[in-house]
Parts: C-alpha cells; sequence; structure tokens
C-alpha cells in the first residue's frame, strides 16, 4: 500500500474542545478521505516551535461535521512510483470542520519550546478513516489546550 | 498469536530535553474495539485486555469489553453506511450507532 505524507508546518493552534465548531484556518491539520478512499494513520509526528515554555495538548479526534470546500492539499508520496493519492489534507476551508464529542484516538502532550513527539502505529493497529463522509471519513489534529506554535505531520497509508 | 497481541507494539517518542524534560519512549497499542491509543505504562502488573474474537489487544474501556466490535468490520460498515456515526466511539469505549448492526445489520 502506498504511504502519503501530509504536514502542516508553523501553525499557532487553537484549544479546541470537543464539539468546538467551524474552526479557524490554520489552527488545525485534518486529513479528508473521498468517498472512494480508505485511509489509516500509521505516524503522527509533532514538532514544537514556541520561543518560550509553553504546553500543548494535541489530540487527533474525529469529526462530527467536515469542512465545507476544503483548501485541498496534496499528500507526498513517500515513494515517488506512488499514484497520487486520493485523500487529501486540509489547514483551511471556507467553513472550518466540527469536532466529534466523541472518545479521542490520541493524546500526545508535549512542550512546545523544543518538545518532538513522534508516535509509530503497530503493524494493523493503525488509525482508520473511510468514505468521505462525518463521522468516519476525516479526522482532525489540533490542541485541547495550549497554543505554542507547533509544526505536525500525519502519514498515512491509503487502501 | 498473531503480531497484534505478541510483539507487535506502536513506538511514541517524547522528547522534552531541549526544554529541560526528559526523552520518554514507551511501547503503544491501539485498541481493537474503539481504535484509541494507549501508552503502555511498563510499571503494570495487572493484566491487559484481550479480545478473543479478534485475537488483539483491547483497552480499559468497560465498553471495549463488553462486546466485539472489530475495526475491520467497522470499516466496512461504514463503508455500507455512511454518515453513520460506526468509527467514532463514546467517552466510554461504546458503540455511538445501534449495537446491533454489528450482529444482525440493524443500524437504527
Amino acid at each position: 500500500m502506498a504511504v502519503y505524507t501530509h504536514g502542516a508546518v508553523g501553525y499557532t493552534p487553537i484549544a479546541h474542545a470537543d464539539g468546538a465548531s467551524a474552526l479557524a484556518n490554520a489552527s488545525y491539520q485534518a486529513v479528508r478521505t473521498e468517498t472512494t478512499s480508505t485511509l489509516r494513520i500509521v505516524e503522527l509526528f509533532i514538532g514544537g516551535e514556541a520561543t518560550a515554555s509553553t504546553v500543548n495538548r494535541m489530540a487527533l479526534r474525529r469529526l462530527s461535521t467536515n469542512g465545507a470546500t476544503p483548501t485541498n492539499q496534496v499528500p507526498a508520496a513517500a515513494n515517488p512510483l506512488s499514484l497520487a493519492s486520493t485523500s487529501d489534507g486540509y489547514v483551511a476551508a471556507t467553513t472550518g470542520p466540527t469536532i466529534a464529542t466523541t472518545q479521542h484516538l490520541a493524546n500526545l502532550a508535549l512542550n512546545t519550546f523544543g518538545g518532538v513527539i513522534r508516535w509509530v502505529a503497530a503493524p494493523n493497529e493503525e488509525i482508520w478513516a473511510t468514505a468521505g463522509t462525518a463521522p468516519n471519513g476525516e479526522m482532525v489534529f489540533d490542541s485541547i489546550s495550549g497554543t505554542g506554535v507547533v509544526s505536525t505531520d500525519i502519514k498515512f497509508e491509503e487502501i | 498469536m498473531s503480531k497484534r497481541v505478541k510483539g507487535g507494539k506502536g513506538l511514541l517518542i517524547i522528547d522534552n530535553r531541549a526544554s529541560g524534560g526528559k526523552l520518554i519512549e514507551m511501547h503503544t497499542m491501539t485498541c481493537a474495539h474503539c481504535h484509541s491509543v494507549v501508552a503502555l505504562n511498563p510499571e503494570r502488573k495487572r493484566s491487559r485486555g484481550y479480545c478473543p474474537k479478534c485475537n488483539a489487544y483491547i483497552c480499559d474501556d468497560r465498553k471495549c469489553s463488553t462486546y466485539c466490535a472489530p475495526i475491520e468490520k467497522c470499516v466496512e460498515l461504514a463503508q455500507k453506511y455512511p454518515g453513520l456515526p460506526i468509527l467514532p466511539r463514546a467517552y466510554d469505549g461504546g458503540l455511538v450507532v445501534n449495537p446491533e448492526i454489528l450482529t444482525q445489520g440493524k443500524p437504527y
């Protein structure tokens, strides 16, 4: 299966509680499937870029409402021979997504003053999204608390 | 035993050394039912949850040990019923949709 990476660089997250709606552009990173695609996240990366000690609690969560007309960013293929991915990443939309009030998929806390987090899924323990439609088709990676500047990467495999 | 139970663990690296903290490396597992990532506490003495149907690790959430909702099946159902909240889980790990969707295909 082909592996792709989508990155969101140097953004200031906004602390979003569960259920937060219409997320502001460039305050989150989202990945979205199409009706014909399925992805599974194999790796998450957070690099802290704050200039002072700031603790961020970052979370990977599902959406109750997908972003409207997202500005799709084409994920980079890990292998240059791979086809272009059907799924996309985005950090902006005409109306931002709404976070679901459901269980978080991953909670990762770090000091963004130079802190780094890398999570790699075990084989067959990846996190899935499919079929495009909310709440199954998209996921958002953002902050629950803390607003230190971060860069985040989501690496996923498309099925 | 499958790799999902024996030996196949995820890896979580948290490096806060630049800000005076520590480098922490932990194994992780993903619950086969609610799909949440769990960092494994190396000090834990109690045995971890296991689903014999999935032959996979499950987390400590109460609903995850109540019934078997394997992710592969949920992905198939999510494709069959797009728009139904099949992949998300309630805060206690329970299904958001009617659990009978798993056994009898009844979504409502």
